[in-house]
């Protein structure tokens, strides 16, 4: 891990950001060569203040600091509507501000050093060149819990065609997604230009008559994930503030709760009713929001069970949500995400 | 990074530079006592004389001998050794419990 640490000194004579010295991003006290006293008053992210880059990336930071990647805006929002209007001004105060914020990305925690998660980082991603992206290393670190795992493979034993084909995260998330375009997004879903399956597989292009057919009769009644999921992906649970939370692989069929009309992969949050117990917060309104949400599952293989048969679903309803399946106290709002699919007439 | 004639010079309060001095004290040792013969042509010029060695001692500065501290501070001494870094990096401890957003 000490090699996360070392800079390539060929680097100060080439990059432009090395124009000034290191003091000039770091501060510290770069006279002296004993380690604490050389560190004393050290900015490990220069980063962080985006004035910093602003100086030549104007018209980046300008877009950036609006971003979701910054603001992380989309977990305040969607946990806010549990809350009344008191136990807001507590969430921001007490849990947004100290915990949730701590994983918004600097433009150094992209570019620079892979970010710290837990408190540990693998260090500076090429010896601290300026790079323009290295999902391995960056991604993977604050999204190495459950989507990028589920990605490689390396959670389930299955991973995404997409992977096997060479492709990482920024074929498909684009440069402008994180980046943002100025405006500050609440939430994700949000965000226009995202992803979407169709942008490559474009409906009506199948080779196979029984893939085109099938399409045809699923359209927007069950989504790319329902059927193209491959494996069983993590599902997070009893979040408490302050000690985390635990987690199973599942996977869970149902009503979008976005988009009811359409069946689809759901993942479990883990917001539970005493997850903010410790600050004060007891989520007047937790049933107004279900604990369950859509998820873009990254695990997609081309044949899975319900491809291969309709009987899957239609007869066995493999992984579909139901009143068993429902966890303990959780929201009244899940039983309205519970979708029985019809019988197929033979 | 090396500096090449008329090349944009930053300034600001917090700059830090190094800038070795050795070769001009030796062009301008060598120039006066060495090179140039002591004779009344010279005594005469003088003050050119002074001008040229204060004009190479300015050159000298931009094109030659100018070195950045981001090439030889005490950060860039300890942080471009990797076996220096090995003995001096210490290990985090694991925090407790899953973390990070997934």
């Amino acid at each position: 891990m000490y090699k996360g640490y070392v800079v390539d000194r060929d680097l100060l004579k080439k990059d432009q950001h090395f124009i000034l010295a290191c003091p000039q991003c770091h501060q510290g006290n770069a006279g002296i060569l004993k380690k604490d006293e050389a560190h004393k008053g050290l900015v490990k992210r220069p980063s962080d203040n985006m004035a910093n880059c602003a100086t030549c990336h104007k018209s980046v930071t300008d877009k950036y600091s609006k971003s979701l990647h910054y603001t992380t805006a989309g977990l305040r929002n969607g946990v806010m509507p549990r809350f009344s209007k008191e136990e807001l001004k507590t969430f921001d105060e007490k849990v947004f501000e100290k915990s949730c914020r701590s994983c918004h990305a600097s433009c150094g925690d992209c570019h620079v050093k892979s970010p710290a998660v837990g408190g540990i980082s693998t260090g500076l991603l090429a010896k601290h060149k300026f790079v323009k992206k290295d999902e391995g290393k960056t991604c993977s670190s604050c999204h190495g819990g459950r989507v990028y795992p589920e990605y490689t493979g390396e959670y389930s034993g299955a991973p995404d065609v997409h992977y096997q084909k060479g492709m990482l995260c920024m074929d498909c998330h684009k440069k402008a997604e994180f980046h943002g375009d100025g405006k500050a997004y609440e939430s994700k879903n949000q965000v226009k230009d995202r992803p979407a399956c169709r942008s490559c597989h474009k409906p009506g292009s199948e080779k196979n008559p029984a893939a085109k057919m099938s399409h045809e009769m699923h359209a927007d009644k069950v989504s790319c994930y329902g059927c193209h999921s491959g494996a069983e992906y993590r599902n997070c649970q009893q979040c408490h503030a302050g000690t985390g939370a635990t987690a199973k692989p599942e996977m869970i069929l149902g009503k979008n709760p976005r988009d009811k009309k359409t069946l689809t992969t759901l993942r479990l949050i883990p917001t539970v009713r005493d997850t903010f117990a410790k600050v004060g917060i007891k989520m007047e309104n937790y049933d107004a929001l279900p604990n369950y949400w859509d998820t873009p599952a990254h695990n997609i293989r081309k044949r899975t069970d319900r491809t291969r048969s309709c009987d899957t679903c239609h007869v066995e309803r493999k992984n579909f949500l139901t009143k068993e399946r429902l966890i303990k106290d959780g929201s009244r709002a899940n039983e309205g995400l519970i979708m029985v699919p019809k019988p197929i007439k033979r | 990074m090396e500096q090449k004639g008329g090349t944009k010079r930053l300034f600001s309060d917090k700059t830090y530079y190094i800038i070795d001095t050795d070769g001009l004290l030796g062009i301008a040792n060598k120039l006066y006592f060495e090179w140039l013969p002591l004779n009344e042509v010279f005594m005469r010029n003088q003050r050119r004389l002074t001008f040229s060695l204060l004009f190479i001692a300015f050159l000298q500065l931009f094109f030659t001998q100018a070195i950045w501290a981001a090439v030889d501070s005490s950060c860039v001494t300890c942080h471009t050794n990797e076996s220096l870094m090995k003995t001096l990096h210490k290990p985090p401890s694991m925090p407790e419990g899953e973390s990070g957003e997934g």
